[in-house]
Protein backbone atom coordinates (compact mmCIF):
# COMPACT_ATOMS: atom_id res chain seq x y z
CA UNK A 1 0.00 0.00 0.00
CA UNK A 2 1.42 3.40 -0.98
CA UNK A 3 2.06 5.91 1.76
CA UNK A 4 1.25 9.61 1.35
CA UNK A 5 4.94 10.47 1.47
CA UNK A 6 5.56 8.03 -1.38
CA UNK A 7 2.67 9.48 -3.40
CA UNK A 8 4.00 13.02 -3.14
CA UNK A 9 7.44 11.83 -4.21
CA UNK A 10 5.99 10.09 -7.27
CA UNK A 11 4.03 13.22 -8.15
CA UNK A 12 6.73 15.85 -7.60
CA UNK A 13 9.66 14.01 -9.19
CA UNK A 14 7.62 13.44 -12.33
CA UNK A 15 7.73 9.66 -11.90
CA UNK A 16 3.96 9.81 -12.24
CA UNK A 17 4.42 10.16 -15.99
CA UNK A 18 6.00 6.76 -16.40
CA UNK A 19 4.38 4.41 -13.91
CA UNK A 20 3.98 0.68 -14.43
CA UNK A 21 0.34 -0.35 -14.65
CA UNK A 22 0.57 -1.91 -11.19
CA UNK A 23 1.86 1.34 -9.70
CA UNK A 24 -0.78 3.27 -11.56
CA UNK A 25 -3.52 1.21 -9.98
CA UNK A 26 -1.97 1.69 -6.54
CA UNK A 27 -1.83 5.44 -7.16
CA UNK A 28 -5.46 5.53 -8.27
CA UNK A 29 -6.60 3.61 -5.23
CA UNK A 30 -4.66 5.86 -2.91
CA UNK A 31 -5.93 9.04 -4.53
CA UNK A 32 -9.47 7.75 -4.40
CA UNK A 33 -9.20 7.42 -0.64
CA UNK A 34 -6.94 10.32 0.30
CA UNK A 35 -8.22 13.88 -0.06
CA UNK A 36 -4.90 15.38 1.06
CA UNK A 37 -2.94 13.69 -1.70
CA UNK A 38 -5.62 14.65 -4.20
CA UNK A 39 -5.22 18.22 -3.08
CA UNK A 40 -1.44 17.95 -3.34
CA UNK A 41 -1.64 16.53 -6.85
CA UNK A 42 -4.05 19.29 -7.89
CA UNK A 43 -1.68 21.92 -6.52
CA UNK A 44 1.35 20.49 -8.31
CA UNK A 45 -0.59 20.51 -11.59
CA UNK A 46 -1.74 24.05 -10.84
CA UNK A 47 1.90 25.14 -10.50
CA UNK A 48 2.47 24.08 -14.09
CA UNK A 49 -0.59 25.94 -15.31
CA UNK A 50 0.40 29.01 -13.30
CA UNK A 51 3.91 29.18 -14.70
CA UNK A 52 2.67 28.60 -18.24
CA UNK A 53 0.23 31.44 -17.78
CA UNK A 54 3.10 33.64 -16.63
CA UNK A 55 5.73 32.73 -19.22
CA UNK A 56 3.72 31.01 -21.90
CA UNK A 57 2.83 34.24 -23.62
CA UNK A 58 3.77 34.77 -27.21
CA UNK A 59 6.96 36.75 -27.70
CA UNK A 60 6.71 40.09 -29.40
CA UNK A 61 7.16 39.46 -33.16
CA UNK A 62 9.17 42.64 -33.70
CA UNK A 63 11.66 41.71 -31.01
CA UNK A 64 11.98 38.23 -32.48
CA UNK A 65 12.56 39.57 -35.97
CA UNK A 66 15.14 42.09 -34.80
CA UNK A 67 17.06 39.53 -32.75
CA UNK A 68 16.99 36.98 -35.52
CA UNK A 69 18.39 39.57 -37.90
CA UNK A 70 21.15 40.53 -35.47
CA UNK A 71 22.12 36.95 -34.77
CA UNK A 72 22.32 36.12 -38.48
CA UNK A 73 24.21 39.32 -39.27
CA UNK A 74 26.79 38.35 -36.65
CA UNK A 75 27.00 34.76 -37.71
CA UNK A 76 29.35 35.02 -40.64
CA UNK A 77 27.18 32.40 -42.33
CA UNK A 78 26.21 32.83 -45.93
CA UNK A 79 22.84 34.50 -45.80
CA UNK A 80 21.03 32.70 -48.57
CA UNK A 81 18.11 34.75 -49.70
CA UNK A 82 17.77 36.54 -46.38
CA UNK A 83 17.58 40.26 -46.93
CA UNK B 1 11.31 31.34 -50.96
CA UNK B 2 10.44 27.94 -49.52
CA UNK B 3 9.39 27.86 -45.89
CA UNK B 4 12.31 27.13 -43.60
CA UNK B 5 12.33 23.52 -42.43
CA UNK B 6 10.69 23.01 -39.02
CA UNK B 7 11.98 21.06 -36.01
CA UNK B 8 10.75 17.76 -37.46
CA UNK B 9 13.32 18.00 -40.22
CA UNK B 10 16.17 18.86 -37.85
CA UNK B 11 17.04 15.23 -37.16
CA UNK B 12 17.50 14.48 -40.81
CA UNK B 13 21.16 13.56 -41.45
CA UNK B 14 21.20 15.88 -44.44
CA UNK B 15 20.11 18.74 -42.23
CA UNK B 16 22.71 17.90 -39.58
CA UNK B 17 25.34 18.08 -42.31
CA UNK B 18 24.06 21.52 -43.33
CA UNK B 19 24.31 22.75 -39.75
CA UNK B 20 27.84 21.43 -39.44
CA UNK B 21 28.70 23.26 -42.63
CA UNK B 22 27.12 26.37 -41.10
CA UNK B 23 24.77 26.73 -44.00
CA UNK B 24 23.00 30.08 -43.62
CA UNK B 25 19.52 28.76 -44.32
CA UNK B 26 19.84 25.81 -41.97
CA UNK B 27 21.24 27.96 -39.17
CA UNK B 28 18.50 30.49 -39.69
CA UNK B 29 15.85 27.77 -39.52
CA UNK B 30 17.20 26.69 -36.12
CA UNK B 31 17.39 30.25 -34.83
CA UNK B 32 13.89 30.91 -36.07
CA UNK B 33 12.51 27.76 -34.45
CA UNK B 34 14.09 28.17 -31.01
CA UNK B 35 14.62 31.87 -30.45
CA UNK B 36 11.16 32.35 -28.89
CA UNK B 37 11.73 29.39 -26.56
CA UNK B 38 15.16 30.57 -25.51
CA UNK B 39 13.90 34.08 -24.82
CA UNK B 40 11.04 32.78 -22.75
CA UNK B 41 13.21 30.31 -20.88
CA UNK B 42 15.57 33.19 -20.09
CA UNK B 43 12.75 35.11 -18.48
CA UNK B 44 11.69 31.91 -16.76
CA UNK B 45 15.23 31.68 -15.41
CA UNK B 46 14.67 35.01 -13.69
CA UNK B 47 16.42 37.32 -16.16
CA UNK B 48 14.87 40.65 -17.04
CA UNK B 49 13.88 41.10 -20.72
CA UNK B 50 17.17 42.74 -21.73
CA UNK B 51 19.31 40.14 -20.04
CA UNK B 52 17.12 37.45 -21.59
CA UNK B 53 17.83 38.97 -25.01
CA UNK B 54 21.54 39.07 -24.28
CA UNK B 55 21.56 35.44 -23.26
CA UNK B 56 19.56 34.48 -26.37
CA UNK B 57 22.09 36.23 -28.60
CA UNK B 58 25.03 34.67 -26.77
CA UNK B 59 23.42 31.26 -26.97
CA UNK B 60 22.98 31.38 -30.72
CA UNK B 61 26.39 32.95 -31.22
CA UNK B 62 27.95 29.97 -29.47
CA UNK B 63 25.63 27.62 -31.31
CA UNK B 64 26.84 28.98 -34.63
CA UNK B 65 30.49 29.03 -33.58
CA UNK B 66 30.37 25.42 -32.44
CA UNK B 67 28.00 24.15 -35.13
CA UNK B 68 30.69 22.10 -36.80
CA UNK B 69 30.98 20.02 -33.62
CA UNK B 70 27.29 19.12 -33.70
CA UNK B 71 27.07 15.42 -34.44
CA UNK B 72 23.34 14.98 -34.44
CA UNK B 73 23.49 12.43 -31.64
CA UNK B 74 20.98 14.45 -29.66
CA UNK B 75 18.28 16.66 -31.09
CA UNK B 76 19.49 20.13 -32.06
CA UNK B 77 17.04 21.56 -29.53
CA UNK B 78 18.85 19.71 -26.73
CA UNK B 79 22.14 21.11 -27.98
CA UNK B 80 20.77 24.65 -28.06
CA UNK B 81 19.20 24.39 -24.60
CA UNK B 82 22.46 22.96 -23.24
CA UNK B 83 24.34 26.04 -24.45
CA UNK B 84 21.59 28.23 -23.04
CA UNK B 85 21.85 26.57 -19.64
CA UNK B 86 25.60 27.16 -19.47
CA UNK B 87 25.12 30.82 -20.43
CA UNK B 88 22.47 31.36 -17.78
CA UNK B 89 24.60 29.67 -15.15
CA UNK B 90 27.57 31.87 -16.04
CA UNK B 91 25.48 35.00 -15.95
CA UNK B 92 23.88 34.19 -12.64
CA UNK B 93 27.14 33.06 -11.11
CA UNK B 94 28.47 36.49 -11.88
CA UNK B 95 25.51 37.97 -10.06
CA UNK B 96 26.49 35.72 -7.14
CA UNK B 97 23.26 34.20 -6.04
CA UNK B 98 23.50 32.31 -2.81
CA UNK B 99 22.23 28.78 -3.05
CA UNK B 100 19.27 28.02 -0.92
CA UNK B 101 16.51 25.50 -0.89
CA UNK B 102 18.40 22.43 0.22
CA UNK B 103 16.34 22.55 3.37
CA UNK B 104 13.19 21.98 1.34
CA UNK B 105 13.75 18.25 1.87
CA UNK B 106 13.36 18.79 5.60
CA UNK B 107 10.30 20.95 5.09
CA UNK B 108 8.68 18.24 3.02
CA UNK B 109 9.70 15.55 5.49
CA UNK B 110 8.22 17.51 8.40
CA UNK B 111 4.80 17.33 6.78
CA UNK B 112 4.60 13.57 7.30
CA UNK B 113 4.37 11.43 10.40
CA UNK B 114 6.50 8.36 11.04
CA UNK B 115 4.08 6.17 9.10
CA UNK B 116 4.45 8.37 6.02
CA UNK B 117 0.96 9.84 6.31
CA UNK B 118 0.21 13.54 6.20
CA UNK B 119 0.86 15.23 9.53
CA UNK B 120 0.39 18.72 8.06
CA UNK B 121 -1.63 18.24 4.88
CA UNK B 122 -1.60 20.83 2.08
CA UNK B 123 -4.06 23.58 2.76
CA UNK B 124 -7.11 23.33 0.58
CA UNK B 125 -7.08 25.93 -2.16
CA UNK B 126 -10.12 27.54 -3.68
CA UNK B 127 -10.19 26.32 -7.27
CA UNK B 128 -11.64 29.42 -8.91
CA UNK B 129 -8.99 32.00 -8.12
CA UNK B 130 -6.21 29.48 -8.03
CA UNK B 131 -4.50 29.59 -11.44
CA UNK B 132 -4.54 33.35 -11.89
CA UNK B 133 -3.28 33.87 -8.37
CA UNK B 134 -0.47 31.38 -8.85
CA UNK B 135 0.60 33.16 -12.03
CA UNK B 136 0.69 36.36 -10.02
CA UNK B 137 2.92 35.08 -7.23
CA UNK B 138 4.97 32.28 -8.73
CA UNK B 139 7.68 34.48 -10.20
CA UNK B 140 8.63 35.79 -6.78
CA UNK B 141 8.61 32.28 -5.39
CA UNK B 142 10.93 31.10 -8.18
CA UNK B 143 13.47 33.81 -7.44
CA UNK B 144 15.29 32.06 -4.55
CA UNK B 145 15.41 28.67 -6.30
CA UNK B 146 18.84 27.44 -7.41
CA UNK B 147 19.34 27.73 -11.20
CA UNK B 148 19.21 24.06 -11.99
CA UNK B 149 15.93 23.57 -10.07
CA UNK B 150 14.32 26.58 -11.66
CA UNK B 151 15.42 25.64 -15.16
CA UNK B 152 14.40 22.01 -14.78
CA UNK B 153 10.95 23.24 -13.75
CA UNK B 154 10.64 25.80 -16.56
CA UNK B 155 11.94 23.49 -19.28
CA UNK B 156 9.53 20.83 -18.13
CA UNK B 157 6.41 22.90 -17.55
CA UNK B 158 6.72 25.79 -20.00
CA UNK B 159 8.84 24.44 -22.82
CA UNK B 160 7.46 20.93 -22.56
CA UNK B 161 10.82 19.27 -23.11
CA UNK B 162 10.98 15.54 -22.45
CA UNK B 163 12.84 14.31 -19.38
CA UNK B 164 15.55 12.94 -21.64
CA UNK B 165 16.05 16.30 -23.36
CA UNK B 166 16.22 18.13 -20.04
CA UNK B 167 18.73 15.62 -18.67
CA UNK B 168 20.93 16.15 -21.71
CA UNK B 169 20.58 19.92 -21.66
CA UNK B 170 21.33 20.28 -17.95
CA UNK B 171 23.77 17.37 -17.99
CA UNK B 172 22.13 15.50 -15.11
CA UNK B 173 20.95 11.93 -14.63
CA UNK B 174 17.30 10.96 -14.63
CA UNK B 175 17.37 10.51 -10.86
CA UNK B 176 18.94 13.95 -10.39
CA UNK B 177 16.27 15.50 -12.55
CA UNK B 178 13.62 13.91 -10.32
CA UNK B 179 15.28 15.42 -7.27
CA UNK B 180 15.48 18.86 -8.93
CA UNK B 181 11.81 18.80 -9.90
CA UNK B 182 10.82 17.45 -6.49
CA UNK B 183 12.63 20.27 -4.70
CA UNK B 184 11.47 22.98 -7.10
CA UNK B 185 7.83 21.94 -6.98
CA UNK B 186 7.73 21.50 -3.23
CA UNK B 187 9.52 24.78 -2.61
CA UNK B 188 7.07 26.57 -4.91
CA UNK B 189 4.09 24.87 -3.36
CA UNK B 190 5.23 25.78 0.15
CA UNK B 191 5.94 29.36 -0.89
CA UNK B 192 2.55 29.81 -2.54
CA UNK B 193 0.75 28.21 0.35
CA UNK B 194 2.38 30.72 2.62
CA UNK B 195 1.40 33.65 0.40
CA UNK B 196 -2.06 32.49 -0.53
CA UNK B 197 -3.00 30.78 2.71
CA UNK B 198 -5.71 32.50 4.62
Amino acid sequence: MLKCREVTRIVATGEIEELTWMRRIEMRLHLMMCTHCREYLAQIFALGRGVRRLFGLEEDPETLERLEREIMADSGCDHGDHT
Amino acid sequence: MARPPGPDAFNDPGFVALIRARDGEAIRAVVHAYLPHILRAGRGAGLNPERAEDVAQETFKTFIETAERFEGRSHVRTWVFGIFYRKVSEMRREAQKEERGQDIDEVVESRFDTRGMWARPPRHADRGVHDAEIALHIEGCMEPLPDNQRLAFVLKEVEGLTSEEICNSLDVTRTNLGVLLFRARNALRECLEKIMGR
